[in-house]
C-alpha cells in the first residue's frame, strides 16, 4: 500500500486474485478486500480497473470467437489429424536408381574405363614413335655427317670447295652469301682434278671487270 | 495406433480454440495463426517422446506453440523487408469479423469498431507486454506459469503485467 491508498499494481494483482489467476498471498487480499471496502478513492479506482481489464477482456473474447468460429476450428482440427496420419508411418528411403541398376552402371563403367585407359596408353606409346621417326626425318643433318656418308670424290670436293659461310647477318629468305675472294684461293691452289673446270670457266672477277668497262 | 490418435484429437479439441486466441494475437492473421497451431500440434505428436511429466502438458504445449509463433514473425519481418508495402499491413486492414455484440446494425458497427481499437492497441504494446497481457489476461494464465512459458522471473512477468495494463488505458483512453 502507498500511505492509506493502494497502489494501481496492488488493484490490478486484487483483480488478478478475484479472478483466481494469481496465487498472491491470502492474507495480503483479505487485508485489500476490507481496505476497499472502507477506502472509497480506492474502491472506485479499483472499479475503474477491473471495469477496464473485464471490457478488453470481454470485447477480445467476443473478437476471437468469430475469427475462430465452430467450423473453422472444427477444419483446423481435420487438417491436424490428416498431417499426423503419415507421421506415425514409418518411412522408409526408396533406393533409386536400384541395387541392381547401380551393379550394372558400375560394371559398364569399369570395362569402358578400361578400354579407354588401355587406349590412351596406346596413343601415348605411338605418339612417342611417331614424335621421333619424324624428328629425324625432317630435320637436316649435320654437314659433316652428309659429307661423311657420301663418295670419296664427293667427299674431295667438300674438303676442298670454298668455305660458304653465312653472312653475319643472314637474311630472313635463307640465302647464303659467298665471298668471292674466296674464288681466288681455290685457284691458287692448283688441284689436280679442278684444274680443267678450272680452265673452263671464266674468271668471275675478270667477267665483272669487262662488264664495267 | 487409433487408440493414440482419439487421444490425440481429444487433446487437440481441448487445446485449439486458446491456443488459436494465442497464435492469433501473436500473428495478427487468422490463416497463419491457423497453420502456426497446425504446426505446433504436429511437433507435439512427433515429439511426445521428449515431453516429462513434471512440466503440465498445457505448458510445454504453449511453449512450443509460442517458439513457433516467433519464429513465423521473424521469417514474416524478413520476407516484408524486401517488399513494398502496398498499403497498410498492420492490424488496421485485418478484415473485420462479424460482430456479435448488439443486435442493431449501429451497435454491431460500434462493437467492431472497439474490437478494432482494442485489437490495434494491443498490438501496439512492445513484445514481452503484450506476451505476458494475452497470456495472463486473455488465456488466464497466472504469473508463476507465464513464467515458466516465457523464462521470464515471476516478478518481472507482474512488471510486465501492470506497465502492460497501464500503456493499454492510454492508448484506449480510459475504457474502451
Amino acid at each position: 500500500m502507498r500511505g492509506r491508498h493502494l497502489s494501481e499494481e496492488r488493484l490490478i494483482e486484487y483483480y488478478l486474485q478475484q479472478r483466481g489467476t494469481s496465487a498472491a498471498d491470502p492474507v495480503w487480499g483479505a487485508v485489500a478486500s476490507a481496505h476497499l471496502a472502507t477506502c472509497e478513492p480506492c474502491a472506485r479506482l479499483y472499479a475503474e480497473t477491473a471495469g477496464f481489464l473485464d471490457a478488453v477482456r470481454d470485447e477480445t473474447t467476443l473478437h476471437d470467437a468469430s475469427v475462430f468460429s465452430e467450423g473453422r476450428l472444427a477444419a483446423q482440427h481435420d487438417r491436424i489429424l490428416r498431417r499426423v496420419d503419415p507421421e506415425g508411418r514409418t518411412g522408409h528411403v526408396l533406393s533409386f536408381p536400384g541395387r541392381r541398376m547401380v551393379r550394372r552402371i558400375e560394371r559398364a563403367t569399369g570395362f569402358t574405363r578400361r578400354w579407354v585407359a588401355a587406349a590412351a596408353v596406346a596413343g601415348l606409346v605411338a605418339g612417342l614413335l611417331l614424335g621421333r621417326v619424324v624428328d629425324r626425318s625432317f630435320w637436316p643433318a649435320p654437314a659433316g655427317l652428309t659429307a661423311s656418308a657420301s663418295t670419296p670424290a664427293a667427299s674431295l670436293m667438300a674438303s676442298q670447295a670454298p668455305a660458304v659461310r653465312p653472312a653475319a647477318h643472314a637474311p630472313d629468305d635463307g640465302f647464303v652469301s659467298v665471298d668471292l675472294s674466296d674464288l681466288d684461293t681455290l685457284g691458287a691452289d692448283h688441284t689436280v682434278v679442278l684444274q680443267a673446270y678450272d680452265a673452263l670457266t671464266p674468271r668471275v672477277q675478270e667477267e665483272g671487270l669487262s662488264a664495267s668497262r | 495406433m487409433a487408440e493414440a490418435r482419439d487421444l490425440f484429437s481429444g487433446i487437440v479439441k481441448r487445446h485449439q480454440r486458446r491456443a488459436s486466441r494465442i497464435a492469433y494475437h501473436y500473428l495478427g492473421d487468422a490463416a497463419e495463426s491457423d497453420e502456426a497451431v497446425q504446426d505446433a500440434f504436429v511437433k507435439v505428436f512427433t515429439h511426445i517422446g521428449s515431453y516429462r511429466e513434471e512440466l503440465p502438458f498445457e505448458v510445454w504445449f504453449t511453449r512450443i506453440l509460442i517458439n513457433g509463433c516467433l519464429d513465423r514473425r521473424k521469417a514474416t519481418g524478413r520476407r516484408l523487408r524486401w517488399i513494398t508495402p502496398m498499403g497498410d499491413t498492420d492490424v488496421d486492414s485485418r478484415p473485420a469479423p462479424p460482430a456479435s455484440g448488439g443486435g442493431s446494425p449501429e451497435g454491431r458497427l460500434l462493437a467492431q469498431e472497439r474490437q478494432r481499437a482494442i485489437a490495434q492497441a494491443i498490438e501496439r504494446l512492445p513484445g514481452r507486454q503484450r506476451t505476458v497481457f494475452v497470456l495472463c489476461h486473455l488465456n488466464d494464465c497466472s504469473p508463476r506459469e507465464v513464467s515458466e512459458l516465457t523464462g521470464l522471473k515471476e516478478s518481472t512477468v507482474r512488471v510486465h503485467l501492470f506497465r502492460a495494463v497501464r500503456k493499454l488505458r492510454k492508448l484506449l483512453g480510459g475504457m474502451p
